[in-house]
């Protein structure tokens, strides 16, 4: 029974963000706002990336390129 | 209201969320580079965290804890939060393109804050009555938005300071944050 529980809840819970994350993809972002959507999400905007000269390591591809570069 | 006003000062100040206790600081470093953008995410961090508790705390105390699923908290706090976020940008997107251009171009990244989830987790773990746990969470996300700003605005100073070369960028930021964490420690008696 407690499983039965379980799986009932979980499942509630993940039902539950399918479907807000698919009702989130139907609406478009705003056009006045894309800019600022594009600007927050892109690389670019973390702090945490290396610099130009360094190439930066945005993602697991590109550190990937970038420590094939290193040379110790 | 003074107990209130208690929790409230500190978990902003004395127990703060990003120099003491050290959740969040992925989009501590990462984000703290503008401060148009450190803003917007400072309000979007104050609104998921508080959104988040007002749904966790009733849902663990009156959900799992009667149906004795509580061990299951983490996965289904994840799965909340991350529903929250989704439906909060939805909403924001939808009727306010003003809000949405502030705050909400924030809100996928903090699907993932680990902050949001450990104030979650907190006000589960430690026995308080709801209202506290709102105070709490209220707290946290003013002490991250508070934090951030700060931090920014030095990161920013130092981008123009002769800083040697190699401590330019991250290292620079890390003894920037632990210098303000040992700060932060001189507040720990006011409580």
């Amino acid at each position: 029974m407690e499983l039965l529980i379980l799986i009932l809840v979980l499942g509630g819970f993940i039902t539950l963000y399918i479907l807000t994350m698919k009702l989130n993809e139907k609406v478009a972002v705003p056009e006045s706002c894309k800019a600022a959507y594009l600007e927050a999400q892109s690389c670019e905007s973390c702090g945490s990336k290396g610099d130009k000269e360094t190439k930066g390591s945005c993602g697991f591809s590109n550190t990937l390129e970038f420590l094939k570069e290193v040379k110790l | 209201m003074m107990n209130l006003l208690a929790i409230l000062i500190s978990s902003m100040l004395v127990n703060n969320i990003v120099l003491m206790q050290f959740l969040g600081l992925c989009s501590f470093f990462g984000v703290s580079t503008k401060m148009k953008s450190v803003v917007g995410m400072g309000l979007a961090v104050i609104v998921v965290i508080f959104l988040s508790a007002l749904i966790t705390f009733p849902l663990y105390n009156l959900v799992l804890v009667p149906l004795e699923i509580a061990y299951i908290d983490t996965i289904a706090f994840i799965l909340v939060i991350a529903s929250l976020v989704q439906l909060t940008e939805l909403v924001i997107k939808r009727f306010s393109q003003s809000l949405y251009k502030a705050l909400g171009v924030y809100l996928p990244l903090i699907a993932t804050n680990c902050a949001v989830l450990g104030v979650a987790l907190t006000n589960i773990a430690t026995p308080q009555s709801y209202p506290e746990a709102l105070m709490f969470a209220l707290g946290s996300g003013l002490g991250y938005a508070l934090i951030i700003i700060t931090f920014t605005a030095i990161r920013l100073r130092l981008d123009t300071a002769n800083t040697p070369k190699a401590l330019k960028g991250l290292p620079i930021a890390f003894v920037t944050a632990s210098l303000m964490a040992m700060a932060f420690m001189g507040l720990a008696g006011i409580i």
